[in-house]
């Protein structure tokens, strides 16, 4: 009779092993197969803010005049913030595939909430002086708030934490994304992209 | 003696089933995490590919697509087992300088998933419409 009862609870933690087992190779797979597929959307989406910045840049937005009194100094300035962050709205809800209200247009779409601005910096650089001005964008307001660093080109750094050597656009935006076991996360990328033109 | 012996035969028997069950729920899950990788992975090579040539439009091509290079982008897509690709939306003739321009890639791409037959499990194909929108503005 002990022998019996000996065999019966070998059987239950046996199975209850096999069980756990299979359970933490499943969660190990799920996680691995999660963080691979938050770095692919990541990239995706990263991607989409990298040329959203760059179509900021656009010749309408510069300052030409300057730009052609002294082709030899290239210097490239953001002309008006507020045109300049106009482009980069249409070009941000383009890209994302968002409607007027900073939605997803699809429900495919890795985003799964309204995109919020959370930093839209505008640092305009004068490489004849090295000074930095920076536009930094009040989305309560919805205007720009302007500040001077004289000579701080390559000194001053993005709240993306690169360091400033010609004129650049940072932008940072936060969303929600779907992420492991039907859960969501709020998540915020940022990228910051410069400018300056080949001699 | 006898009746020990079909009690360990018994044991065996069960504990085998429970690993059987067990490497084949293992297996599907597995398997089916690994298709949906897959066929995310397909996506973000479609989106390198489009990113390369956005690059291509916007910074030296005069900002549009030529019929070259959109021949050569359909190859590129069709050569990493994209199908049935359309540029409808694509800007394909020039912008003026700063104008904004438009790459929009639509493509079939194939998915391989499990599927339940009755009792028979089996792989099938099946082919998911997608799209890659990119916008940006002309710098030539």
């Amino acid at each position: 009779m002990p022998g019996l009862k000996k065999k019966k609870g070998s059987a239950y933690i046996l199975t209850l092993f096999a069980f756990l087992t299979f359970l933490l190779l499943y969660t190990i797979f799920a996680i691995g197969i999660t963080k691979y597929k938050l770095a692919a959307v990541g990239e995706i989406l990263d991607n989409s803010l990298v040329v959203s910045n760059l179509s900021v840049f656009s010749t309408n937005n510069l300052d030409q005049d300057l730009l052609s009194q002294s082709p030899d100094k290239n210097i490239i300035i953001i002309k008006d913030p507020n045109k300049a962050i106009e482009t980069w709205k249409k070009h941000m809800k383009y890209n994302f595939s968002l409607d007027d209200n900073y939605t997803p247009k699809y429900s495919t779409s890795f985003i799964k909430s309204k995109v919020d601005i959370k930093t839209f910096i505008i640092y305009n650089v004068d490489p004849t002086t090295n000074n930095i001005t920076e536009y930094k964008y009040n989305a309560q307001a919805g205007s720009f708030d302007t500040e001077n660093f004289p000579s701080q080109k390559g000194i001053m750094k993005t709240e993306n934490g690169n360091t400033i050597n010609v004129t650049t656009v940072d932008s940072n935006i936060g969303f929600t994304i779907d992420t492991i076991f039907n859960k969501t996360k709020y998540v915020t990328i940022g990228r910051d992209v410069g400018i300056y033109k080949k001699n | 003696m006898k009746r020990e012996l079909k009690k360990k035969k018994g044991f065996v028997l069960h504990h085998i089933v429970i690993i059987i069950m067990g490497i084949l729920m293992f297996l599907f899950v597995g398997v089916s995490f690994m298709g949906e990788a897959q066929s995310l992975d397909k996506y973000l090579i479609a989106n390198r590919i489009a990113g390369n040539y956005m690059k291509k439009m916007d910074s030296y091509g005069n900002g549009y697509l030529s019929e070259d290079k959109a021949s050569k982008l359909v190859s590129d897509f069709q050569s990493n087992g994209f199908t049935n690709i359309d540029l409808t939306g694509t800007t394909m003739s020039e912008v003026d300088n700063g104008g904004d321009i438009y790459l929009d890639i639509k493509f079939d791409q194939t998915i391989k998933q499990f599927s339940f037959d009755g009792l028979k499990l089996s792989f099938q194909s099946k082919t998911v419409r997608s799209e890659i929108a990119i916008s940006d503005t002309s710098k030539n």
